[in-house]
């Protein structure tokens, strides 16, 4: 350590990015990261050169560095660092070292910033390791970040059981989805997904937030016990819970499937557009699912559609429980006729109890999505004022819940007795089940653009 | 059924709302959750009341969250499992199908060839809004030809493309000089190269209509046709990206068309050598040829070669 205590007035280039900090940062930046200064969470604050380094503790820990000699240059271990370089965090560390120098002790050698690699630092401190110990840790392993991920979770999870959503600030809101990016980061990204719901859920005070509290802290534990070895999970289950990236290699080959696309969903977390396209096998009736993620900065429009039947020559599904994910490598385009509609209505389970099993299959898996995909060939669709439904072969009722003009619109196209089935996601409702349809598909559809309602866009 | 699952309900709105609320403000919720314990377990539920019950005694949020997470997850498993298949209570009547079918709108149609497709014989036909093509629609059993008119013949084009010389001339289709009408039904959908398509459509309570008026554009198509002396690229129809042209044949390119069936593109190939023109329908980067034409000559006049006998 240097005696000289650090001067900021002593670097211009230091003092102009401080002036124009908040315009750098945005508001939103430049005021969490005052208060982060104000709470007094720069911690280890030390200069070395022209470059300063902080630690700024919160439930999560980042490490800041600004080098402000020629060129100013500023890094952060935090997600949000990627897409605003001036995030919260370095407004605190910089608004530190301008306005508490005394603060920052002065290191030599210069200490590495926690991403940098060690071998650099044992170069460049030519093999004397005793400074450099005392200016950052050891580099962890990989258990030990994920270890440290989960209990970050954890310590969250038990704040907002504890004083429940009113609890929930901006700030605490921010933390949340910063986890969330956070055990993303890890490798988690099931968890990471879960807490970006629970995020999302807790700012909109969804009425889905205790559920996804519960499947949230279900996940963790899943999670935590069999990193550490305590659950047995067999390794495709395993890899489903972590939320493993799938490569080509892991998909399992399949061809000579016949589909024809019945439905399509388009969503978006705000970060990525999630195209799905449910796919029929006329030979088993399954449904299959297409799913392209793109995140939203490159998303250039809807996919096409697939309009005409494909006859799969290659192709390979994604591991995990029914309905598949399926990737297509390639297929031919072959005539959609009425007879295939035929053998795809009669495909489809007419049976409730038989939508019922695999929905109770699904729930048995807490980290698993709540819906499923499901085709239904009902006997019967019945109205009760806005309430629609549908009857199964044994007079089994299940609610629908129908896109607003649907009712009408069908009204006047289905023609009387033509057999229907329906595409929808399947949930669990009070007092039951539910079904959330996206597409109807008919015999008699008394129009020209096709057997499925809604009519997708055509393919120019 | 449903009493106990009203009250499964009930508990894990209970739950739900203690989550939200956080378990330091629970205060009476929490308490209530042992007398709703003990109800389950004497309703036959003994394992879903221990789970309730592990929640009503959890001494702060470490003990509750985890008791809590589990006791919603079987609520809804159990849920699940016994899920009431009832409508709700009311009059619930049948979906009213179409009750007018028939009625409204017309689609109109305009024949231009026959086409083989799959063993069949369809109409290549241009589906017509207002007077500008719309979409190439191949009509699956087309109605007979209409009655030769009080004017002696099938009309001008029939009769320039070679009736006019039978004394009682049998009625002949009016390729592209009189329209259809009637109520389009979806028949199939077939690819046409790698991203387009063309629809298979039967056509209900056809009619035929009237000779287009001299000054309609679909009579001038007639007029071109019957003139039979035409230009490379001689548009007979147009709208925003779609086109029936004539082309002539030692000039297009040929490898860019795309086919509904192959039988059509293997007829096409044999019925080209000595022709020279090219009827074609082109739909954005699409090309699809429909009919081939021979222009008139000594002692003949203009004809539609057909692609399906």
């Amino acid at each position: 350590m240097a005696d000289t205590p650090f001067d900021p007035s002593e670097h211009p280039a230091l003092i102009d990015l401080g002036q124009r900090l908040r315009e750098l940062a945005g508001d939103s930046a430049y005021a969490a990261g005052r208060d982060y200064l104000k709470k007094g969470l720069v911690k280890q604050g030390a200069v070395a050169g022209t470059t300063g380094y902080a630690t700024v503790s919160g439930s999560t820990e980042y490490r800041v560095s600004i080098a402000f000699g020629d060129e100013v240059k500023v890094t952060c271990t935090c997600p949000a660092h990627r897409r605003n370089r001036h995030c919260k965090h370095v407004v605190a560390v910089c608004s530190a070292l301008l306005e508490r120098p005394g603060d920052f002790a002065r290191a030599e050698p210069p200490p590495e910033p926690a991403a940098k690699k060690p071998a650099r630092a044992k170069k460049e401190s030519g093999g004397d390791e005793a400074p450099r110990k005392s200016a950052r840790a050891p580099k962890a392993t990989k258990a030990d970040l994920q270890a440290a991920g989960l209990e970050t979770v954890e310590r969250l999870m038990l704040e907002l059981a504890a004083g429940g959503l009113m609890t929930l600030g901006p700030e605490k809101a921010a933390l949340l989805a910063d986890a969330g990016e956070l055990v993303r980061s890890l490798k988690l990204r099931r968890l990471g997904n879960l807490l970006l719901a629970l995020q999302r859920a807790a700012v909109s005070e969804s009425t889905g937030f205790a559920h996804l509290s519960a499947d949230l802290y279900l996940t963790l534990t899943a999670t935590r016990n069999h990193l550490e070895g305590r659950l047995s999970l067999d390794p495709q289950g395993a890899e489903e819970l972590l939320g493993k990236v799938w490569r080509d290699e892991d998909l399992e080959p399949v061809a000579g499937l016949e589909l024809v696309e019945v439905a399509s969903l388009a969503e978006s977390d705000g970060e990525f557009q999630v195209e799905s396209s449910y796919l029929a096998d006329l030979a088993s009736g399954r449904v299959l699912i297409e799913r392209q993620i793109t995140p939203r900065a490159l998303w250039k429009g809807p996919k096409p559609r697939h309009r005409t039947r494909l006859l799969v020559d290659e192709a390979g599904l994604y591991p995990g429980p029914a309905p598949q994910r399926i990737k297509l490598r390639r297929a031919r385009r072959a005539p959609l006729t009425l007879a295939d509609i035929e053998r795809l209505i009669q495909r489809a389970p007419a049976d409730l109890a038989v939508l019922r099993e695999r929905l109770v299959a699904r729930l048995s898996d807490p980290f698993a999505p709540e819906r499923i995909p499901v085709l239904f060939r009902p006997t019967s669709l019945l109205t009760q004022g806005d309430l629609v439904g549908a009857l199964d072969q044994s007079g089994r009722f299940l609610p629908l819940e129908w896109p607003d003009g649907w009712r009408k619109e069908l009204s006047s196209l289905l023609e009387p007795g033509a057999p229907v089935a329906l595409l929808g996601l399947l949930s669990l409702d009070h007092p039951g089940l539910r079904l959330h349809c996206l597409a109807l598909v008919a015999l008699g559809l008394a129009w020209e653009h096709g057997p499925i309602f809604p009519d997708g866009p055509r393919r120019r | 059924m449903q009493p106990v699952l009203e009250r499964i309900h009930h508990v894990e709105e209970r739950l739900a709302r203690i989550l939200t609320s956080g378990w330091r403000n629970a205060g009476s919720e929490a308490q209530s959750l042992a007398a709703e314990a003990s109800d389950l377990g004497e309703t036959g539920l003994p394992e879903l009341a221990a789970l309730i019950d592990r929640v009503a005694q959890s001494q702060g949020e470490t003990e509750a969250l985890p008791a809590i997470s589990l006791a919603l997850s079987a609520c809804r498993m159990l849920r699940a499992r016994l899920a009431i298949d009832q409508p709700p209570p009311g009059r619930w009547e049948p979906l009213k199908p179409a009750s007018a079918k028939g009625k409204g709108r017309r689609d109109e149609l305009l024949p231009i060839a026959r086409l083989p497709l799959v063993g069949q014989t369809v109409w290549a036909c241009v589906g017509l809004s207002g007077s500008a093509p719309d979409q190439l629609i191949l009509l699956a059993d087309p109605p007979p030809p209409p009655p030769p008119t009080a004017g002696g013949g099938p009309g001008l084009i029939a009769r320039l493309f070679g009736k006019a010389e039978q004394p009682s001339p049998p009625p002949a289709v009016p390729w592209l000089a009189r329209t259809l009408s009637g109520h389009l039904r979806w028949q199939g959908r077939w690819p046409l190269g790698a991203g387009g398509e063309v629809q298979l459509q039967a056509l209900l309570q056809p009619a035929w209509e009237e000779p287009p008026a001299e000054d309609d554009p679909l009579a001038g198509i007639g007029k071109v046709l019957a003139k039979g002396k035409w230009s490379d690229r001689q548009i007979l129809m147009r709208s925003a990206a779609r086109s029936l042209t004539i082309r002539k044949a030692e000039v297009a390119d040929a490898s860019a068309y795309v086919w509904p069936d192959p039988a059509v593109a293997a007829a096409f190939r044999a019925a080209l050598p000595g022709r020279s023109w090219i009827l074609l329908w082109e739909e954005g980067a699409l090309t699809t040829p429909l009919a081939l034409l021979e222009p008139s000559g000594l002692g003949h006049n203009a004809k539609v070669i057909h692609l399906a006998p």
